[in-house]
């Protein structure tokens, strides 16, 4: 189950209830047993089922009230408002809700976002007509949902919020619906890469001709190394084999970059809410592989905006704010730019260079 | 039942940590029985700097260490041989784990933030013994 401590506001997973340690903060916390008596009742499914109090305050009550619950829930609960009752929702905030989500649709850009992601826990009532301050366990993503709400919309509807919209649709896409990222994400990217690959099996002999034409103009003929690959990956064989694997490829490419990325973060203290958080991220931001299918320039726009939605989702979906998530994504980038100046400007690449020249090196590295 | 360093998890009979043991599971099977050597495509990074990339003989790393030929394995790519076995004992261990219904080990944050440190650490330290190679 998940907790969450009511010092930081960050959530952990738990097998038991009592005195416990928070693994961000280190503070001891009370998590109060639902079956014991007079406990509140259970949380709903796939929410956190308890927000951790100190120790000797109050029994906690559940931490994720339902949506309709119109107090969020921190630690101990708040006294009851006193003076007048709060003023109705301003025009236009309740009414004609569109289609999904169904409580409303997802938050305005700028709203203050729920559970403890923003302001600090105290007995301050939310904004009137902020219907958004209880959704720290998340609203599903409109594919999540595809079976009530029609494949194709659903999923060009998740599109459209994860790649143009991704800091609101990370802070409130629910993290606990994994599965339908990771199928999100093989769609979309398998679909532009089916896309990418028949485009090159129409266009491959036209452009094996071109390129031969191009190494008979080079004084040595060019790298017939080279050449014998790209005449492997333009065959019909290889084509049909990447056909076939591209599902699963990108299932361990996404696996393989929320693994890389969800280890960087803990580096850099960023990894707030588990590794769901992080997968959830990376799949619904490879929403903009689809981007591959756009002949030549598809595949470069595609990387990088992958990196830039990947960069917010992280920020949003971990509450670490976008420069850890930053850190995170472009540290191995990094990394490998600082060592290729240091090699650089200790002359170290140009010893290298010279040698590759003189040929006391492989003309080309074992990969 | 926690002790200290890892923490003992009861988990789904195929959840994450299954995914990531047959990713591995998968990449020793590719490695052992697939003629991956056999394409020899050029390294983008070497073509365009003049130097090997941090992940150069990885695959060959991963080859030589499934037919046995470890020495070899640890020549071509230090950071690669060490990443094939620990990929190849993990999914060996999770999968026999996941069958005997046995509890996740899940180590503590401070063990991943030092084994990602490690981990970076080696990787930069197996470029340097490609980039030596390649020199000497």
């Amino acid at each position: 189950m998940l907790a969450r401590c009511a010092r930081c506001q960050g959530t952990f997973s738990t097998d038991r209830f009592g005195v416990q340690t928070c693994p961000h903060c280190g503070s001891e916390l009370l998590l109060a047993d639902p079956k014991a008596p007079g406990a509140p009742p259970p949380a709903a499914p796939g929410a956190p089922s308890g927000e951790a109090g100190a120790p000797g305050s109050p029994p906690a009550p559940p931490a994720w009230p339902p949506p309709a619950s119109p107090q969020p829930s921190w630690g101990a609960p708040p006294p009851p408002p006193e003076g007048p009752p709060a003023p109705p929702p301003p025009p236009g905030a309740g009414a004609a809700p569109p289609a999904w989500p169904p409580s409303g649709g997802w938050p305005p850009a700028g709203a203050p976002p729920g559970g403890g992601w923003g302001p600090p826990p105290g007995p301050a009532a939310p904004p009137p007509g902020d219907r958004w301050h209880h959704v720290e366990a998340g609203i599903p993503a409109p594919f999540a949902e595809r079976k009530a709400r029609g494949f194709f919309g659903a999923f060009f509807e998740t599109w459209r919020l994860a790649a143009l919209e991704p800091a609101r649709f990370f802070r409130y896409v629910r993290i606990d619906q994994t599965g339908a990222a990771v199928w999100f994400a093989v769609i979309a990217g398998t679909v532009g890469t089916w896309v990418q690959l028949a485009f090159f099996g129409l266009t491959a002999q036209g452009s094996l001709r071109a390129m031969q034409e191009a190494m008979r103009q080079i004084p040595d003929g060019g790298n017939p190394e080279a050449f014998r690959f790209l005449e492997h990956l333009f065959g019909g064989p290889a084509l049909a084999a990447m056909f076939v694997v591209t599902p699963l490829t990108m299932v361990i490419r996404i696996y393989v970059t929320a693994a890389i990325a969800h280890l960087l973060l803990l580096l850099f203290r960023g990894a707030r809410r588990g590794f769901d958080a992080t997968l959830t991220a990376v799949g619904y931001a490879s929403a903009v592989y689809l981007l591959n299918a756009v002949p030549g320039c598809g595949g470069p726009i595609a990387f990088v905006w992958f990196v830039v939605v990947a960069i917010i989702g992280l920020g949003e979906a971990h509450r670490c704010g976008a420069g850890r998530a930053a850190a995170a994504m472009l540290a191995p980038l990094l990394i490998a730019t600082l060592c290729c100046c240091g090699v650089w400007a200790t002359g170290f690449g140009k010893m290298l260079h010279d040698a590759s020249e003189h040929g006391t090196t492989t003309t080309s590295t074992k990969l | 039942m926690r002790a200290g360093w890892i923490a003992w998890r009861r988990t789904a009979r195929f959840g994450h940590p299954e995914v990531f043991a047959l990713i591995g599971a998968l990449s020793f099977l590719a490695a052992r029985f697939l003629p991956v050597l056999s394409f020899h495509y050029p390294c983008a990074f070497k073509a365009a700097l003049g130097i090997p990339c941090p992940t150069c003989g990885m695959t060959h790393a991963f080859v030589h260490l499934a037919h046995g030929q470890v020495a070899a394995a640890f020549a071509a790519s230090p950071a690669g041989a060490l990443l094939a076995a620990c990929a190849w004992a993990y999914a060996a261990a999770d999968l026999v784990r996941a069958a005997a219904g046995a509890p996740f080990p899940a180590p503590s944050i401070r063990v991943l933030r030092a084994a990602t440190a490690a981990g970076i650490a080696v990787a930069v330290a197996s470029w340097a013994f490609v980039l030596l190679r390649e020199v000497s």
